[in-house]
């Protein structure tokens, strides 16, 4: 009890003291940040697994709990935000309201995981939403509008979409706490249950990022404040995947004995959102193919990567849930890894324009290395991380039977190899441009929190079976199936094998073998210049354009034009323009000015008025 | 420092018989080549392919007359090619000029100007010279008897002066501290003979044609 | 010697084994496109001569440690995807990861050499990338399709399983109940190789040989073996999946035939567009694969 309460204190009273004390001094600022992070964390590892009772006014109550999956997340959580303070570090130019809003956020996100009950998870909920759409904005208003805006208009819609799922499971079991609404939830009728259900995961949907309710992320993910992005993309869209899991295991289940909502031996449910998943995940990353901007690049990923999160919790067996959790650790990792790399990146050279980088690798190699890290994992690549969770989520897509969507999968995860070659090539490789000639790498704090980062990223590639047997803990205690034939270094499935450290140790060897033959090739010319390249016998200066870098995948545009038009905003911004029209006729008939006009109304709605309740008796 | 040697033994069987050619086709004497990779005469059976860039070549082929701003190219194709590297001049243009002996903007003897390992005579030499050039070079690669890298390697201040005298060296050198210094002392020199120069001088000093190769 | 110790003689030894026929497989592949050209042709052991050269030849240009180690990264890519594929009975490493494991296994390679044509910084080289992995996205896509289906067909995605089930004579290979199947993965393949009509990425009129563009001497060495080893590997994918293995020498004699089916439509084919090709794997392969995929997901 104590315990919660010095937690919450810990965040909310740092977050007082930076806004207060940050204008005087951005060192504290930053201190008190880095600071309450830390204690934070302490706090939580002295918590253990329990629960919490908070009196409110009125004797109200509202349930704070621990149990493992909450551990798993917060953790995850803290993790990603003890980086994020640590960079904040190089970051005075930021307002004291954005830490505070900072250390609230993080506050938000943890209650989210920790709540028991639906007050408690809707406070949390409107905190984490609130906190940060205060930092989109907090460097300008008018620049940020319209991506505040639209996060902002969507997240309000989420969370009333949340907030109707919980009043209808209210209102049918009278129970606050999730445990008795579990308990009655055989009460309810299949009707309102489908219903709460559906406002539930599409409410929990838009925080997740899933498509069509994606719209507002990558927007809102590109003019989010630089090193909070990786927070921003990595851990808040995972409370809609927590969100999502919550709703799923706890009420779905129930749906199971429903025969019409069965469709060969699966939920109907799992089916929408495996197709929804792996829509999203293949849609957007066709579109983050095309982008010109690191960090739109990145964001539109970050949607693509949570596809594949919500197409494994939709196979709902042992492996899909495996392989959803754990790709939720795995994409917070490497997403929070290359947003940090790419903040470093702006930090240094004030720019994400793809085309205006480039050749990055000679001034900040040990970024470059990162880089290369974060898009080993993301592209799925053997001894990371992000192949660990990627290989369970496509043997769970094969052995569920979900043939098509799993091609799907296949294809977009081949389409993460072109937008992270894109985006590496333009910032890093090629040539380097005459102004970012004495750009200096990034400070200690970023690349510290880039190994801090790489490090679980290959031990989970390299141990497979630690990952999932810590899911697989999870997964025993909610009473679901789980993932059961692993070792430490290997995972079994009923299809195949995987075994990470063999993998690693060969790729070893192999490198060895590689660089003894290379050397065997005696030694090399170092490069005269920079233009010292086959360019047919010509010599260009360096101001000579010769950085690939517009235009990319023109080719793939031109032949998927017709795919890339189908776009979601675009559909919005149809309702929005035939809402306006609606309005626009409705302003001109009734809004007119003329005052006889309204007379005539008036005169009109009275008559109807006098009229319906008229009585006359016979 | 020991002398560099061109390779020998199995390294030289194995340059002789992989010969991978950039062919600078500059002159008329390029229509040749065609027939001479395709079916009929099939160069290919020797080993020698074309190949796409000076990164992957072994073997510069000039194939005919070079005016002075191909010469710039092609000392970068050059310079640019890993070692060992050889140079066969193609044709009678290569030699002395050829028909283009009294031509103002083209170059009349290339081993001026890059050290070439073997000429193939004929305006135009036909496949089968060609194939014959070719032949020899291979088995005099494969006992070591070109050694034109080395010979460009260290005679590089004769090759870059004399490079001076047609073009400016400073934007196509590889070595562009050497070139510098090079350009500057040609352009003194150059500029000490104007000040007492006629007519027959100024022709004289736009192609100067240095005496005897270097030992 | 016991089981074990055999199978480590064999991690160290194949991948020898592998590069030498690799190599005679690029050197055959010449021979026979010459033949078929009516030319004479090298002899057939001509790119084994090539790589001795290659790697005597000194001072090729270097611009950077990432572009000396793309190079590396993928002949060590190909390397480890070779012990993960079973070859002629021999399982190598192949209990330790499935299919899956290997198709993203050979993605090391690529994308090595991706990053190190990337700082070699030519643009003709990072064109030739972005049409390579156009191209990828395209045949993977059939080439996923085709592995399902025959996943889909013997419920193990482990190799040595899936030939196992193929064990018994010629009716029992998978290319005759999975046809289609394998016809698109033929087509995928053909695009894997690199073989003529999806030449794009190296077209040396082009592109100047595209990622190869400024790699000479032993990094133009080391990818010529990456070469000699991706076409075994590749071609033994398909022989694993629908020719049912067989013995070392038998193994040999398949991947060969299926990468001489690959060098005839080769020999007389013309190169597509890059867009045209990308168009191409996701109409006609993709539709026979999904037809195939389909048909084993109604019949099993
Ligand atoms: S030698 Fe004759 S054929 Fe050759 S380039 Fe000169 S003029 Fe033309």
């Amino acid at each position: 009890m104590m315990k919660l309460l010095y937690f919450i204190g810990c965040f909310s009273g740092g977050a007082l003291l930076a806004f207060l004390l940050g204008s005087f001094s951005p060192l504290l600022k930053k201190f008190i940040t880095f600071l309450a992070v830390i204690l934070g964390a302490v706090l939580f590892a002295t918590m253990g697994t329990s629960t919490y009772q908070l009196s409110l006014l009125f004797g109200n109550q509202v349930i704070f709990g621990i149990d493992t999956l909450t551990q798993f997340m917060v953790w995850m959580t803290l993790g990603i935000a003890f980086i994020v303070s640590l960079v904040l570090w190089s970051h005075s130019e930021l307002s004291p309201t954005f830490f505070a809003l900072f250390l609230l956020n993080v506050l938000g996100t943890v209650l989210i995981f920790m709540s028991r009950d639906i007050v408690s998870f809707f406070f949390s909920w409107e905190l984490m939403s609130w906190t940060a759409f205060g930092m989109i904005l907090s460097d300008g208003w008018e620049k940020k509008r319209s991506a505040a805006v639209k996060y902002f208009m969507w997240s309000a819609a989420g969370a009333y979409m949340v907030l109707i799922g919980f009043s209808i499971l209210f209102a049918a079991t009278s129970a606050i706490r999730f445990e008795n609404i579990v308990m009655s939830v055989g009460r309810v009728s299949h009707g309102w249950l489908i219903t709460a259900i559906a406002f539930l995961v599409a409410g929990f949907g838009v925080k997740a990022a899933m498509m069509p309710f994606h719209v507002w992320a990558p927007d809102a993910y590109s003019e989010s404040p630089h090193p909070f992005t990786g927070f921003f993309s990595g851990i808040l869209s995972k409370t809609g995947v927590y969100g999502i899991f919550i709703a799923f295991f706890y009420l779905a289940a129930r749906l199971e004995a429903v025969p019409m909502l069965r469709v060969h031996g699966t939920s109907i449910f799992g089916y929408i959102m495996v197709w929804i998943g792996a829509i999203t995940a293949f849609g957007a990353s066709l579109i983050a193919v095309h982008q010109e901007y690191g960090k739109k690049l990145l964001a539109w990923s970050s949607v693509s990567q949570l596809g594949y999160i919500i197409f494994a919790f939709g196979i709902a067996d042992s492996l899909g849930m495996t392989g959803a959790l754990s790709h939720a650790l795995a994409h917070a990792l490497f997403k929070a890894l290359l947003f940090t790399i790419l903040a470093g990146v702006i930090m240094r050279t004030g720019t994400d324009h793809m085309a205006s980088l480039g050749g990055l690798i000679k001034r900040m190699p040990l970024s470059f290395i990162f880089a290369v890290v974060g898009g080993l994992a993301l592209a799925g690549i053997p001894m990371t991380i992000g192949f660990t969770s990627k290989w369970i989520i496509y043997e769970a897509g094969i052995n569920g039977g979900y043939i098509f969507p799993t091609t799907l999968i296949f294809a977009a995860s081949t389409a993460a190899f072109l937008y992270y070659y894109r985006f590496v090539y333009s910032i890093f490789l090629g040539p380097l441009h005459e102004e970012h000639q004495n750009v200096k790498e990034v400070p200690a704090t970023y690349w510290i929190s880039y190994i801090l980062l790489a490090i679980p990223i290959f031990y989970f590639g390299l141990y497979p079976g630690k990952l999932v047997g810590i899911i697989s803990t999870i997964l025993q205690s909610y009473n679901l199936p789980a993932l059961t034939t692993y070792t430490a270094t290997s995972v079994t499935t009923p299809l195949g094998t995987f075994n990470g450290m063999v993998v690693g140790l060969g790729f070893g060897a192999a490198l060895i073998v590689g660089l003894i033959v290379y050397f065997i090739g005696g030694r090399v010319r170092k490069a005269a210049s920079q233009t010292d390249k086959y360019l047919a016998g010509e010599v260009v200066t360096n101001e000579f354009e010769l950085h690939y870098s517009v235009d990319f995948y023109r080719f793939l545009e031109r032949k998927l034009s017709w795919l890339l038009k189908i776009s979601a905003q675009k559909f919005y911004e149809f309702i929005g323009e035939l809402i306006r029209f609606v309005a626009d006729i409705n302003r001109k008939m009734f809004f007119c000015g003329n005052g006889q006009a309204y007379l005539y109304y008036m005169t009109i709605v009275l008559t109807i008025l006098i009229l319906s309740i008229w009585r006359i008796k016979p | 420092m020991t002398k560099a040697k061109p390779p020998k033994g199995l390294k030289g069987w194995a340059q002789g018989r992989s010969l991978w050619m950039l062919h600078f086709c500059t002159g008329c004497g390029a229509i040749e080549m065609p027939p001479t990779m395709t079916s009929r005469y099939d160069m290919e059976r020797f080993g020698i392919t074309p190949m796409a860039t000076p990164r992957q070549a072994d073997l510069l082929l000039i194939t005919g007359y070079l005016t002075v701003k191909t010469l710039k190219r092609v000392i970068r194709s050059y310079e640019q090619m890993p070692e060992p590297k050889y140079v066969v001049g193609f044709g009678s243009c290569t030699v002395n000029g050829g028909m283009y002996w009294d031509s103002y903007n083209t170059i009349k003897r290339l081993d001026l100007y890059l050290p070439i390992d073997l000429y193939i005579a004929g305006c135009m030499p036909r496949p089968e010279a060609i194939i014959d050039g070719f032949t020899e070079l291979i088995e005099g690669i494969k006992k070591g008897k070109f050694d034109g890298w080395i010979r460009y390697k260290e005679n590089l201040e004769y090759y870059k002066r004399n490079q001076a005298m047609v073009m400016d060296i400073r934007k196509w050198s590889l070595d562009a501290e050497l070139a510098e210094r090079i350009w500057n002392e040609v352009q003194e020199e150059r500029r000490k003979r104007f000040e007492r120069a006629t007519v027959k001088h100024v022709y004289e000093l736009a192609e100067r044609i240095p005496e005897g190769l270097p030992k | 010697m016991n089981a074990v110790g055999l199978n480590i003689t064999w991690i160290i030894f194949m991948p020898i084994l592998v590069i030498i026929i690799g190599l005679f497989y690029l050197g055959a592949a010449r021979k026979i496109t010459a033949r078929i050209q009516n030319r004479y042709g090298p002899p057939i052991y001509q790119n084994i001569i090539d790589v001795i050269k290659l790697f005597s030849k000194k001072n090729p240009t270097n611009h950077g440690v990432m572009f000396s180690l793309g190079p590396v990264m993928a002949f060590s890519g190909m390397l480890i995807s070779l012990l993960f594929i079973p070859i002629g009975n021999k399982a190598l490493l192949s209990f330790n990861g499935d299919i899956i494991v290997l198709l993203y296994l050979l993605v090391i390679a690529p994308l090595g050499m991706a990053l190190g044509v990337g700082e070699g910084g030519n643009p003709m080289g990072t064109i030739g990338i972005a049409r390579a992995l156009t191209l990828m996205l395209g045949y993977e896509v059939v080439l996923v399709i085709s592995i399902i289906s025959v996943i889909l067909y013997t419920g193990s995605a482990s190799f040595m399983e899936i030939i196992k089930m193929q064990s018994g004579g010629v009716g029992h290979w998978f290319i005759w109940p999975l046809f289609l199947s394998a016809l698109a993965m033929d087509m995928a393949l053909q695009g894997m190789l690199g073989e003529k009509p999806f030449d794009q990425p190296v077209a040396p009129h082009e592109v100047a040989s595209g990622p190869m563009v400024e790699f000479g001497g032993k990094y133009l060495g080391l990818l010529q073996l990456y070469h000699a080893i991706g076409i075994v590997v590749e071609t033994g994918i398909f022989v694993n999946l629908f020719l049912g293995g067989g013995t070392l020498f038998w193994w040999f004699v398949k991947s060969f035939a299926v990468f001489f089916v690959a060098l005839l439509i080769n020999a007389v084919m013309p190169r597509f567009r890059i867009g045209q090709a990308f168009a191409f794997f996701w109409t006609y392969p993709a539709a026979i694969g999904l037809i195939g995929l389909i048909l084993v997901a109604i019949l099993k």
